[in-house]
């Protein structure tokens, strides 16, 4: 095989994952001469009681409603979800100025831009239930995103509204009393109040007050309506109105002026906030999660392939390294996370998935870098995928990052106990997806001979010792937290038990292995059961209440966990599978060139011996 | 194994001390943690407790495994299966776990430097475990609400209720003279009498768990009611589960009929949690009666000064409960002004005092009281655990790396 070649591959793959890095770490440049966008985004608002960027707000709104972050128009042009906002706050300005004869003439001029750009018929509302649609009045669609045009129009529309909305008051009071229908009907009707909260000026606290900083935001409807009555002035209030006016007459020039003059205003008293949405942007355009995605199924891909006939070393080398260049930017995506909250990294569902995958590919590189034998960069694209797509479903329902319940509202706690806690489930999957590796080689592949095995074993038996330590500690942690806030460390509730589950079951597999009851393959089998307990105790024990109760608001996790637990039980099968109808063991091993060093080491040792 | 003599202690301790066994509980535990967890979807988390964790035996029913499939696997909600099984519960398995533990350190290790993580890991969860049972057996919690301004010196436990005879003092500066009867005695249905009592209690009905609605037919049904019977009617409701949402607590009613004590009726009475105390006559007196928590008296006082929630701006996401209090203590001399805010609990006098919650006003605090004379030890164990396994594990990686460095 060529040296060169072997040196060269590596480093060009991770060089090519690095250029395409930078390219989209480098944010969107507003078009020369056009309306500064980018500097728009930038813009403070409060929402969901923190203070974020107009385009996160715009982002998490459009992506509820519509399903996406972007917003693409009639004539299949992408634009991002700012512009989105911007049309419907100028639709609802204009309206308002309707009513003003003195500013008659802007509302007319803004609608005449709405309508000459067809804002109207981008399709934008995501509807996918049948009877929702058949009630509205609205053909079914592969892809099912309506158009205001198309809504206003249905027949059923008027109708619909009225009645979805008396369901979501009901739903206030009494959210088990909705039925299957109803409570579809009234999320859809949520999804559509949004749109209308933003088309009212309503959708997020804009306005600061007018001098200080210890009073609350307020909409800028309300400081608008207050301001031009007469009850206060508010500058603030009079400058979005002026960008908003600017933006619907397609003053490019006057849109800039106020954008800058705005964010001036803002920089001198909120200083820090500003320069946190600054960065908060430039995370949302740069979208790291969404490279790692990319970039986990390029490791999984070149992994796979360096267990080929050809090219081993380079291709795994390879896959090691690009696995490390994700990781960075998975790091370095965390600590912006952590940097823009001023929080530990994980305060809901979806940090926790983003800080196990993290977690997860930490200890793959470092199970690579001892074994040199590729099954930690697969195991690490596998788990960084798959929590990458776990986070993807788990982000999609609001704002990542949301302010904490007043009990989780301690970073004490929340960087000790649910930090290690999550560590002790990364660590219980890697051994789960290294059993994966070891039944799946062994069933349909020569490839498990007696040093691979053996070092599969090893790298089982490690991450499961430091999964016992991480998730005693961690379960531990969590009782003494309980024992701070409500004075009870144990109270035998469904997540706790689950984090018991866990314990419990690496404390099995440890003792199983130090009593000589199972070898590698019965750790393997045994790991796969830590996976599906630890897909309960991840997210199967929030859905016992609501599964029971409610007609789900969201039945995806418990889909999701219905489909894992599935699979591992079909593994668990596979495993118990007599080894001589594994493929492995059917044939005679052929001696394999390009053999990993564990492998020459292992060759011909004992297997592991039962502890004495 | 370091034991050669075979009797037949040794023997006995030898398949104590298996590991066989050890893996064999494991999975027991795994099974009764599970089922444990399955059983609060239909029951409250205190039943399940006693009934799976601080008990010897349990019959778990099968209907849980089709509610199971119900909530993952699309199982249709009508499906019932009837009849249930054995299982060990959590007493009997901590206790075998326990002699496990212990005869293998009897039988199979000596004190060796590469055995002291276990031995650390081993002690700190026997530590664990009997802080499990001292808790069990000895911790008492209770709630303490107040208003603002206001001041109490009793937890009421929400386990329990007990309905109290008052008769107010009938000085200004006086106290009242109050008997309690216990619910579990109304519970079991026998009639109760007692010298402090100024009449017999005849149990009708006990509702557990139940809800009031306005009377409006069964006044005419129900002739001898009187009180606030006259007025509602008491209609049962299945018990708080360990994983509802809506409610927390059950709130008991009870339909009693009371009788003076040579016998003649003086009327049938509704009394509820959610009922004010009524007044009944009596021998030219009058005692208030009513149906509340089971009351334990402090030697301290608690004076809300006040009560905060703040909320995160332009929502109604709690950012944090608080209440500024007064502890009082007459007999140590104690008055100072403490802040117990979430996670942040006041310790004073063997017990401690959380934020636990509030009524709708936002003026009135309830605050978690509990009692626990083993709250350390879990502590002390998870110290002892974790640096065992440190060690242990340690000593693992240790000699795994020298071993891959030796070619």
């Amino acid at each position: 095989m060529n040296q060169g070649f072997e040196r060269w591959l590596p480093a060009g793959v991770a060089g090519v994952a690095a250029l395409y890095l930078l390219f989209t770490m480098t944010p969107p440049a507003d078009p020369e001469g056009g309306m500064e966008l980018e500097r728009f985004k930038e813009l403070l608002v409060v929402d969901g009681g923190r203070f974020k960027p107009v385009d996160t707000f715009a982002r998490t709104e459009l992506m509820i409603v519509s399903g996406r972050q972007v917003l693409r128009d009639t004539d299949r042009k992408t634009h991002p979800a700012v512009v989105w906002l911007l049309d419907n706050m100028v639709r609802g300005l204009a309206a308002y100025h309707a009513s003003r004869p003195d500013r008659r003439a802007t509302a007319e001029t803004i609608h005449a831009g709405l309508a000459r750009r067809r804002v109207d018929e981008a399709p934008v509302f995501w509807i996918d239930d049948e009877a929702v649609l058949g009630m509205i009045g609205l053909p079914r669609r592969d892809i099912p995103r309506y158009s205001s045009t198309e809504l206003l129009e249905a027949p059923g529309y008027k109708e619909f509204r009225e009645r979805a909305q008396s369901l979501v008051e009901k739903a206030q009071t009494d959210r088990q009393g909705l039925g299957q229908l109803e409570t579809r009907m009234a999320e859809v009707e949520l999804h559509l109040q949004r749109a209308d909260r933003i088309t009212f000026l309503s959708g997020a606290l804009m306005v600061p007050p007018a001098r200080g900083v210890e009073e609350d935001w307020e909409t800028l409807a309300r400081a608008l309506i207050s301001a031009d009555g007469g009850v206060s002035s508010n500058a603030l209030a009079r400058s979005w109105e002026t960008i908003l006016v600017a933006y619907g007459t397609g003053d490019v020039r006057g849109f800039n002026q106020a954008v800058a003059a705005h964010q001036a205003a803002l920089a001198q008293r909120y200083p820090a906030e500003v320069g946190l949405a600054k960065v908060e942007v430039w995370f949302n355009d740069f979208a790291p999660f969404y490279q790692c995605t990319i970039l986990y199924v390029v490791v999984f891909l070149l992994a796979c392939l360096s267990w080929g006939p050809a090219w081993a070393e380079p291709l795994r080398r390879a896959a090691f390294w690009l696995a490390a260049l994700t990781f960075a930017v998975h790091t370095l995506a965390l600590c912006l996370r952590m940097y823009i909250q001023g929080r530990p990294p994980i305060t809901n569902l979806y940090s926790s998935a983003v800080f196990i995958g993290w977690f997860c590919l930490l200890l793959c590189l470092v199970l690579e870098a001892t074994f040199k034998n590729t099954v930690g960069s697969v195991v690490a694209a596998a788990l960084g995928f798959a929590t990458m797509i776990i986070a993807m479903h788990l982000g999609g329902s609001g704002d990542t990052l949301e302010m904490m319940q007043a009990v989780l509202d301690t970073n004490f706690w929340l960087a000790t106990h649910v930090t290690t806690i999550n560590i002790g489930y990364a660590a219980t999957f890697v051994a789960g997806f290294i059993a994966i590796v070891y039944i799946l080689r062994g069933l349909f592949t020569t490839s498990l001979d007696k040093g691979m095995a053996k070092s599969l074993g090893q790298m089982m038996y490690g991450v499961i010792c430091f999964a016992t330590l991480l998730s005693f500690v961690g379960t531990v942690l969590g009782g003494i937290w309980a024992d701070q806030s409500w004075g009870r460390f144990w109270g035998w509730d469904p997540k706790e038990n689950g984090a018991l589950l866990i314990v419990i079951m690496n404390a099995l597999i440890l003792h199983a292995r130090w009593g000589g009851l199972v070898k590698e393959r019965g750790m393997a089998v045994l790991a796969l059961c830590g996976n599906t307990i630890t897909a309960w105790s991840w997210f199967g024990t929030n859905q016992l209440g609501i599964g029971l109760h409610a007609y789900g608001f969201n039945t995806t996790l418990a889909v999701g966990c219905r489909w894992f637990w599935l699979s591992q039980l079909l593994l668990i099968g596979a495993g118990l599978i007599p080894l001589r109808y594994w493929r492995n063991f059917r044939a005679p091993v052929p001696a394999r060139s390009g053999a990993t060093r564990s492998m020459k080491k292992g060759s011909g040792a004992p297997a592991i011996a039962p502890a004495s | 194994m370091s034991i050669r003599i075979k009797t037949p202690v040794t023997r006995v301790l030898v398949a104590l001390a298996s590991l066989r066994l050890t893996v064999a509980l494991f999975v027991l535990s795994l099974g009764l943690v599970f089922f444990g967890t399955l059983a609060q979807m239909n029951a409250g988390i205190w039943t399940v407790v006693s009934g799976y964790f601080r008990s010897f035996l349990v019959w778990v029913p099968l209907q849980l495994f089709v509610q199971f499939g119900q909530v993952f696997y699309a199982v249709p909600r009508t499906w019932h299966v009837p009849g249930a099984f054995p299982f060990p519960g959590g007493w009997l398995l901590g206790t075998a776990l326990l002699l496990n533990l212990v005869a293998a350190h009897a039988v199979r290790f000596k004190l060796s430097g590469r055995r002291a993580g276990i031995l650390l890991i081993h002690s700190g969860l026997i530590v664990m475990m009997l802080g499990e049972l001292v808790t069990g057996l000895f911790a008492i919690e209770g709630n303490m609400v107040i208003d603002e301004g206001k001041s109490s010196n009793y937890v009421e436990h929400t386990r329990y209720v007990e309905l109290a005879v008052t008769r107010p003092s009938q000085t200004d500066t006086g106290h009242d003279e109050v008997a309690v009867v216990p619910g579990a005695l109304l519970r079991q249905g026998r009639t109760v009498s007692h010298d402090d009592l100024p009449f017999d209690i005849v149990p009708l009905q006990f509702m557990t768990n139940s809800a009031l609605r306005q009377a409006t037919g069964e006044r005419d049904a129900r002739p001898a009611m009187k009180g606030a019977g006259r007025q509602y009617v008491a209609v049962q409701k299945r018990e708080v589960s360990g994983v509802d949402t809506e409610q927390k607590v059950d709130t008991p009613s009870c339909y009693l009929e009371l009788r003076s004590r040579d016998g003649n009726p003086l009327g049938a009475y509704l009394f509820s949690l959610l009922l004010e105390p009524q007044p009944i006559a009596m021998d030219g007196k009058t005692y208030l009666v009513a149906l509340r928590w089971k009351r334990t008296y402090k030697p301290y006082r608690i004076h809300l000064i006040k009560f905060s929630f703040d909320r995160y701006m332009g929502t109604g996401t709690a950012k944090n409960y608080s209440s500024l209090v007064r502890v009082e203590d007459p007999e140590r001399g104690e008055s100072r002004q403490v802040l117990i805010r979430m996670n942040q609990p006041l310790r004073y006098r063997g017990d401690a005092l959380y934020q636990h919650s509030f009524k709708a006003s936002e003026t009135t605090t309830i605050l978690q009281v509990v009692q626990n004379p083993g709250w350390l030890m879990p502590y002390l164990s998870c110290a002892v655990v974790a640096l065992g396994m440190f060690v242990h594990f340690g000593i693992g990686l240790n000699s795994f790396l020298r071993r891959r460095q030796t070619p």
